[in-house]
């Protein structure tokens, strides 16, 4: 593999928690805290978060510090030993070495006097002569920030579910609904994750689809409890009860497979008209979108074997180790190592990770998720950039970001966005 | 704003969020790391770095306790680092390592003890001294908050954290590995009120 050169490098550093033990500990304990508050306001716990509050009594001296926290004199005494501090103080000292402007400016409500919008207007007119004064000078200012008045949402959980009979649900994400039964399964949808469950053996299989469209995205528990995340304009079709021999799904767009090992029923994933995945157990990512100039399958743990299909039969296959990415197109595979697996599954963690991808790959990813469409005005697609941004956040966000690199710059009217080289 | 706002303006760089988790924590979280720093002025600096790390770095939030959880953490790693430091430079090793035997984790008592009372601490650092004379009697007669509020003619906070608690009650549904649509979630919510 070429060595990728980076002509413009940016790399956020993220805190990523590996949930580790000790993250879930502190979350427990918030939680804990969360219980006690409501238990001394005189609210109700459920029997689970007895369970959990019982858990933890249990444990060292905590009963003595519960017995202490429920005492609310106690507490009243606690919050007035908490120092009075100067706040404005130590806002102004922590928005300063952020280089953020303290006071935050305030956008006012229409109980605004005249005379208040009249002087808001002066200072505009002075902050303009003083910004094209600024320029004239020909000093180098920061714009990236300020050019995107409008913004695009991110996508959410949603998805359109086809069942074995042609009708169609739409799925929102949001609260519990039982679906009935299909085939061998009961189905329940609950915030954006839809879930089969086996209730019963039936002679009849019948094929279910969940599509995403663009801006959307959905998680699917499957009949044999292997689960998949679904990116956004993807779609997946699987029957209700697997065959005795083998698990077959049909997929297009992305997902992100965590597989239920099964050595006597391999799992297949077909992508039509380019190749397949065939699969024992473990987890990995396909990406298989038709705007893609291949499919790539990046695995992150186990073993699986890509089969290209090239003129009617399988052309080729590789077996796959973790950490290594296939490329299928047209007929041929190439495998890249070393492959930072862990990132073909950032999207589904919620967040875009990108190393040394060129601009126009991100770009049809941003398309995707914040379903817009992408427009080039000059050179910029083969740019490359590293870093990584939050998929919950605006467009804007992510864009500001690629735009500090004075690389390129950007434009958002309505759905669409402009992408076009960096001029100062 | 809430919890929940500060989450979605936390993800969207909004100042106001920084400006909301300084004025709700800052203080709280000085006496926290004043559990493993004894200089009240170096827990403060800690408390400071660790925001200022955040919001430079701002990684992806599943949840508001797993947010606050890191929070902890951080700050007590920062507090330890500062210690070793200091351990290494005075060459006092064996202070580090006379920890207790295997009791229960500071950490885990500390965030239970400062997070009881920071629902509390939130509301009382709103009101004006007299006010929060009034509202310290009330609870301690055994008064809700939510009577307190009525009695201060307050707008207060329980009544949005019935949104709050509904989203809490869909984490606990979804379990863990649907956090991250969580902070989507947070955004709709928040668009709803």
């Amino acid at each position: 593999m070429k060595p990728v050169r980076l002509r413009a490098v940016l790399y956020i550093q993220m805190e990523t928690f590996e949930y580790s033990e000790e993250n879930d500990r502190a979350t427990a304990a918030v939680r804990i805290a969360g219980l006690i508050n409501r238990l001394r306001d005189g609210g109700r716990l459920s029997e689970e978060e007895d369970r959990q509050l019982d858990g933890w009594l249990a444990v060292g001296d905590n009963r003595r510090l519960f017995e202490r926290l429920m005492d609310r004199e106690q507490v009243i005494s606690d919050v007035r030993a908490i120092d009075d501090y100067d706040k404005e103080a130590v806002t102004e000292a922590i928005f300063g070495r952020l280089g953020l402007q303290y006071p935050i400016e305030v956008k006012r409500g229409p109980w605004l006097k005249t005379w208040a919008s009249a002087a808001a207007v002066l200072v505009l007119v002075a902050g303009a002569i003083w910004i094209l004064m600024v320029s004239r000078k020909g000093a180098k200012m920061e714009v990236a920030s300020s050019v995107l008045k409008k913004d695009i949402l991110p996508g959410s959980d949603k998805a359109t579910l086809t069942l074995g009979n042609g009708s169609s649900v739409a799925l929102s994400g949001r609260r519990h609904i039982e679906l009935g039964i299909q085939g061998d399964s009961r189905l329940t949808d609950q915030g954006g994750h839809l879930t089969y469950e086996f209730s019963g053996p039936t002679s009849a299989t019948e094929y279910n689809t969940v599509a995403t469209a663009k801006g959307g995205q959905y998680a699917v528990t499957l009949p044999d409890g292997s689960r998949v995340w679904l990116n956004a304009a993807s779609s997946l079709k699987f029957p209700t009860t697997f065959s005795r021999k083998e698990r077959m799904v049909q997929l297009t767009g992305e997902a992100f497979f965590d597989l239920v090992a099964s050595k006597d029923h391999p799992f297949r994933i077909e992508i039509a008209g380019k190749g397949e995945i065939e699969v024992l157990g473990t987890r990995f990512n396909v990406n298989a979108y038709d705007d893609e100039p291949s499919v790539k399958t990046t695995l992150v743990e186990g073993a699986l074997r890509v089969n290209a299909l090239a003129g009617g039969g399988f052309s080729r296959s590789v077996v796959l180790s973790a950490g290594q990415q296939a490329l299928l197109d047209r007929g041929h595979i190439t495998v890249a190592n070393d492959f930072n697996a862990a990132q073909a599954g950032a999207w589904k963690e919620g967040y875009f990770s990108f190393s040394g991808m060129t601009l126009e790959e991100i770009m049809r990813q941003v398309g995707r998720w914040y379903d817009a469409e992408i427009v080039y005005e000059g050179d910029v697609k083969n740019e490359r950039f590293a870093g990584s941004a939050l998929r919950s956040a605006n467009a804007s966000r992510l864009l500001e970001v690629l735009a500090l690199t004075k690389t390129v710059q950007f434009t958002i009217e309505d759905k669409k966005i402009i992408v076009k080289p960096y001029h100062p | 704003m809430n919890e929940r706002e500060f989450l979605a303006g936390l993800a969207n760089g909004d100042q106001k969020a920084l400006q909301w988790l300084i004025g709700a924590y800052f203080p709280i979280l000085c006496k926290f790391a004043e559990q493993f720093l004894s200089d009240s002025s170096l827990a403060k600096d800690v408390v400071q770095e660790t925001f200022i790390k955040l919001w430079q770095t701002r990684p992806p939030f599943h949840s508001i306790n797993s947010f606050k959880g890191y929070l902890y953490i951080a700050i007590r790693n920062g507090c330890l680092n500062l210690n070793r430091g200091r351990a290494r430079r005075e060459n006092h090793h064996q202070t580090m390592c006379a920890g207790e035997p295997e009791a229960v984790d500071p950490l885990e008592t500390g965030i239970v003890q400062f997070e009881a009372i920071s629902l509390i601490y939130d509301i009382v650092r709103s009101l004006s001294s007299d006010k929060q004379e009034i509202f310290f009697m009330s609870y301690k007669e055994g008064l809700s908050v939510k009577e307190i509020s009525a009695r201060l003619n307050m707008k207060l906070k329980t009544v949005k954290n019935h949104k709050y608690r509904t989203l809490l009650e869909l984490r606990r549904q979804l379990g863990s590995e649907h956090g991250p649509l969580l902070v989507v979630l947070a955004l709709f919510f928040n668009g709803m009120s």
